[in-house]
């Protein structure tokens, strides 16, 4: 037995996700057949998160394949090709539903519209002065026609709209750029920019501009040109009513511009890549054919001939010099990140002169081995990430470095300032945090009372 | 007017090859304006004239500052012809891998240790590092030894390594050049 088509519908709009994957699957694939797989595996996956047996069933039912064409929501399925056609109400509800799977108008749609005006213009033309009943029909057709293309541009530009500030917020977000599936992901949502912007933009804005010649007459001068015809004819009233139509399309290129400007944005974007990708590739061909001339591929003895062409693009550092063996320091450079430490021991240089009692207080790790070796001690080391685990800081926070200190002192009596540096780097590293540097007339200074350890900052505020 | 103790520190990375960037990245991956750079570009006059009086010209690309001979000029290339085939490599593979070209400029991404050893097992790299004397080293050991030293390169807080200001002007200018072409 089948389910009514009212109880049907309202089992499919109840359980949206079916429909919506078929939608996807039309507008991924530009069809309006569905393959069957592709539905009953939506169903599927609908019927496994419903945990009652009763439910089930009657969804089982309700999605029937023979029970949507039995209450006319389906219309056929080809036994061939195992495709369906639903009922394009069915989709234009479920369109409806989500602003981002409305559809949009293409090019073709758009210039239908438009040879649709000329033909009701035509026919208006004709019969203006002739019998009165078929100027009525004719009427009543413009205004059918003029209705129809007001709610379809009213639907398209809510469409783009939604669509361009999805894909433009998922760019936006960014991604990691260091996660190879972040950054694919970031190139397909550019590339599907690009496609709306130059498909369904780009068309509207030409059809919604006066001046732009599609086939003839400018739709909207089309329009005009109806209005024209009402009102020579003393058709007044009508003549109004066109004028109005005409007002409320022309709102529109408005909200489409501005959504064109948003999406030429990111289209510049996608294109730069692409160039950067090209000319990165070529010189890279350049420096391997070069390469390839050596030799028959043995390089052992052979070097690149400085003159070739392919070593332009270095002109700009022509003439650095090699590293002199003779002038190199002798500091032993551990591997860790030293040039923070010794930006910080530069900037305080000064200060340190200035104050006698004051030795270099922050105390570069590079140079003091036994502090060194405390840093990586295990023990301290477990202890300061037992604290950058446990620690809580709320943003905002006017100087991150003193607020950390407190907090250090309260829970590790070894601590001392270059702590402090670490964890607010680990912290920062974890927590994503947004810290901005103030540099201020004078640097903020942290005394460490128990070892007389200074440390002088440039304040670093935490934002939130 | 010239601040000694600056000069000193000024003239100890020249004279060493080394590049004076605008921007130093700090160990927070924030980018700080560099004082030696700003002191140089405050008193450009005065620097050109004083390493021009010991041997050297001071050259000045807008976002960095080095010293070459003044006998041999731009005819000197060696170290500029290493610096492009290293950067080239890098650049190449990123981008082949799927990457975007920002992971090398964007100071919170940059190109791993890791990613830098798989690179140096191709041949095809192998071979082009030989090509560019910089002998049997591995890429990431020519990122170490030169690009980092030169400071063509900077390490970031993730200990990956991105551009620096020289960097990102080479690969500038190889854009705008192959712009410039195409526009032809």
């Amino acid at each position: 037995m089948f389910a009514s088509t009212d109880i049907s519908l309202i089992s499919l709009i109840e359980n949206k996700q079916v429909i919506y994957a078929v939608v996807d699957y039309m507008d991924n694939h530009a069809t309006e057949l569905v393959n069957e797989a592709v539905y009953i595996q939506a169903v599927r996956k609908l019927i496994q998160t419903k945990t009652r047996k009763t439910e089930q069933q009657r969804l089982a039912k309700t999605f029937d394949l023979e029970n949507l064409i039995s209450a006319g929501l389906v219309i056929e399925v080809d036994k061939a090709t195992r495709n369906i056609l639903f009922h394009s109400a069915v989709i234009e509800i479920f369109r409806l539903f989500d602003s981002k799977r409305l559809r949009e108008l293409t090019n073709a749609d758009l210039e239908d519209l438009s040879a649709r005006l000329d033909n009701a213009r035509e026919g208006l033309l004709k019969h203006i002065s002739g019998d009165t009943e078929d100027l009525d029909e004719q009427i009543e057709v413009v205004f059918l026609l003029l209705s129809e293309i007001s709610s379809r541009l009213q639907t398209n530009t809510r469409s783009l709209q939604s669509k361009a500030q999805n894909l433009a917020e998922t760019i936006d977000v960014g991604g990691d750029l260091t996660l190879l599936e972040d950054v694919a992901q970031k190139h397909r949502t550019l590339a599907e920019i690009h496609k709306i912007y130059h498909r369904n933009i780009l068309p509207m804005l030409e059809f919604l501009n006066e001046y732009e010649q599609i086939k003839g007459l400018s739709p909207l001068k089309k329009i005009t040109a109806i209005h024209n015809i009402l009102e020579d004819f003393s058709y007044t009233d009508e003549a109004y009513r066109v004028q109005q139509y005409k007002i409320s399309i022309t709102t529109h290129y408005k909200t489409i511009e501005s959504i064109s400007q948003l999406l030429e944005r990111y289209s510049r974007q996608e294109k730069r890549y692409r160039q950067q990708y090209n000319c990165i590739e070529s010189a890279y061909q350049l420096l391997m054919d070069s390469a390839e001339q050596l030799s028959d591929g043995k390089l052992n003895t052979q070097y690149f001939n400085e003159d070739d062409p392919c070593f332009n693009h270095a002109d700009a550092l022509y003439g650095l010099k090699h590293y002199r063996a003779a002038q190199k320091s002798l500091i032993n450079w551990a591997d860790i990140n030293h040039r923070a430490y010794l930006d910080e021991y530069l900037l305080n240089a000064e200060q340190r002169k200035l104050d006698e009692n004051s030795v270099a207080q922050v105390q570069s790790l590079l140079h003091k081995e036994k502090q060194l070796e405390k840093w990586q001690g295990q023990q301290h080391k477990n202890e300061l990430e037992k604290f950058i685990d446990q620690i809580i800081i709320t943003a905002p926070v006017d100087d991150i470095y003193s607020e950390i200190f407190s907090l250090l002192q309260e829970s590790i009596e070894q601590a001392d300032l270059s702590d402090v540096l670490f964890i607010a780097k680990q912290l920062q590293i974890n927590k994503q945090w947004n810290l901005k540097v103030h540099f201020e007339q004078e640097q903020s200074i942290l005394v460490h009372t128990k070892t007389s350890q200074k440390l002088s900052y440039w304040r670093r505020e935490l934002q939130a | 007017m010239i601040q000694s103790e600056k000069s000193r520190h000024i003239y100890a990375d020249l004279i060493n090859g080394r590049i004076i960037n605008k921007f130093n990245l700090e160990h927070d991956n924030q980018l700080i304006p560099n004082a030696d750079y700003s002191e140089l570009f405050s008193n450009l006059e005065s620097y050109t004239e004083l390493y021009r009086n010991i041997g050297f010209e001071l050259v000045f690309r807008g976002s960095f500052f080095f010293i070459r001979d003044l006998h041999l000029g731009d005819t000197y290339k060696e170290m500029a012809i290493k610096i492009q085939v290293s950067l080239l490599i890098l650049a190449r593979k990123i981008t082949a891998a799927g990457f975007g070209f920002d992971l090398l400029e964007n100071e919170n991404a940059g190109i791993s240790a890791a990613q830098l050893e798989e690179i140096t097992q191709e041949d095809e790299v192998k071979q082009l590092i030989l090509a560019a004397k910089l002998g049997k080293k591995t890429l990431h050991e020519v990122v170490k030894d030169v690009l980092l030293e030169k400071r063509i390169m900077e390490k970031n807080a993730q200990q990956r390594y991105i551009l620096s200001d020289a960097g990102k002007y080479f690969f500038k200018q190889l854009f705008d050049q192959e712009k410039a072409s195409s526009e032809l």
